[in-house]
């Protein structure tokens, strides 16, 4: 019985996990350009979150079905931050490998912490607070990185010869 | 265009910006280009199989760790068995003592002599 009651509750947290399968994707996808190592990112950031923040994971699958629910956001945000955090350290190895990707201007030939910020800020709900600690970074460093980002995209969009006539048109 | 409307700094641009018209100007420029700039950030959707993949493997994931649970459970009920075995073994230790011995001959001895003072 005390046995079963522990399933239960780590089922809910399952659940909400597996549900959060679409956001994480597309976070994890303009992270690391790549269909595999996106969903290879996604599958290992909830490892990592388990194991690194076991005692956190105790306290989510402990809780019962309408605190999962109180407890998403939490969730939600220290699993963005564990696949933020992972992306970056195999961003840099797969860097050579996305170059096809990235020699094509606009959105995805951004700085890494540039495109995140940028996605996080226009593509997701969270506040600005809540990007300053996915990306632990303070927050003028978010500020500037958004800057960058905005000033880039519109440069790389205004360099492309099909945009180029749009954005003239508008100075 | 980043900056919360409750904040310092914004509120003492926008106070330039009611006043600067050549700044405004430039800013609306900005925000308009921004907002073309903005279709081109992309929200990537997951297929079918790639989200029962993840499904899977999550699913597995919580297996594991929901076996590990159980066997931590188990782990905990033995090790608390054996502690309350131990101490059971001490207490009869404890009660053939010399101690608890000598205890029982004073116990006898003050029963013995009790029991002929009442009579």
């Amino acid at each position: 019985m005390f046995l079963n009651k522990i399933t239960m509750k780590t089922l809910d947290l399952e659940k909400f996990i597996q549900g959060l399968s679409t956001d994480l994707y597309s976070f994890a996808f303009i992270l690391i350009p790549d269909d595999l190592q996106a969903t290879q990112l996604m599958i290992d950031s909830v490892a990592a979150l388990v194991i690194q923040k076991k005692s956190l994971v105790d306290q989510w699958s402990k809780s019962s079905a309408d605190k999962v629910l109180e407890h998403s956001e939490e969730i939600k945000l220290h699993l963005y931050k564990t696949l933020y955090d992972l992306s970056k350290k195999r961003y840099h190895q797969l860097k050579a490998g996305l170059r096809s990707i990235e020699d094509n201007s606009g959105f995805f030939a951004l700085d890494f912490d540039d495109k995140a910020v940028l996605f996080l800020q226009e593509r997701s709900e969270f506040s600005s607070e809540m990007i300053e600690f996915i990306s632990s970074k303070s927050k003028t460093e978010v500020l500037a990185h958004l800057y960058s980002a905005r000033i880039n995209m519109i440069e790389g969009l205004s360099a492309r010869p099909g945009l180029q006539n749009d954005f003239r048109n508008h100075n | 265009m980043d900056l919360h409307p409750e904040d310092k700094s914004y509120q003492k641009i926008k106070k330039h910006m009611d006043d600067c018209q050549v700044c405004e100007g430039a800013y609306k420029k900005f925000e308009f280009k921004n907002l073309e700039a903005k279709i081109h950030i992309p929200k990537p959707q997951i297929d079918s199989e790639t989200k029962e993949i993840f499904e899977n493997e999550i699913h597995e994931l919580f297996k594991t760790l929901d076996l590990n649970e159980k066997a931590l459970l188990r782990k905990k009920i033995k090790s608390n068995i054996k502690k309350i075995d131990v101490a059971g073994i001490e207490f009869i230790k404890n009660l053939a003592s010399k101690g608890m011995i000598k205890t029982y001959v004073f116990g006898a001895a003050l029963f013995v002599v009790l029991k002929q003072f009442f009579d």
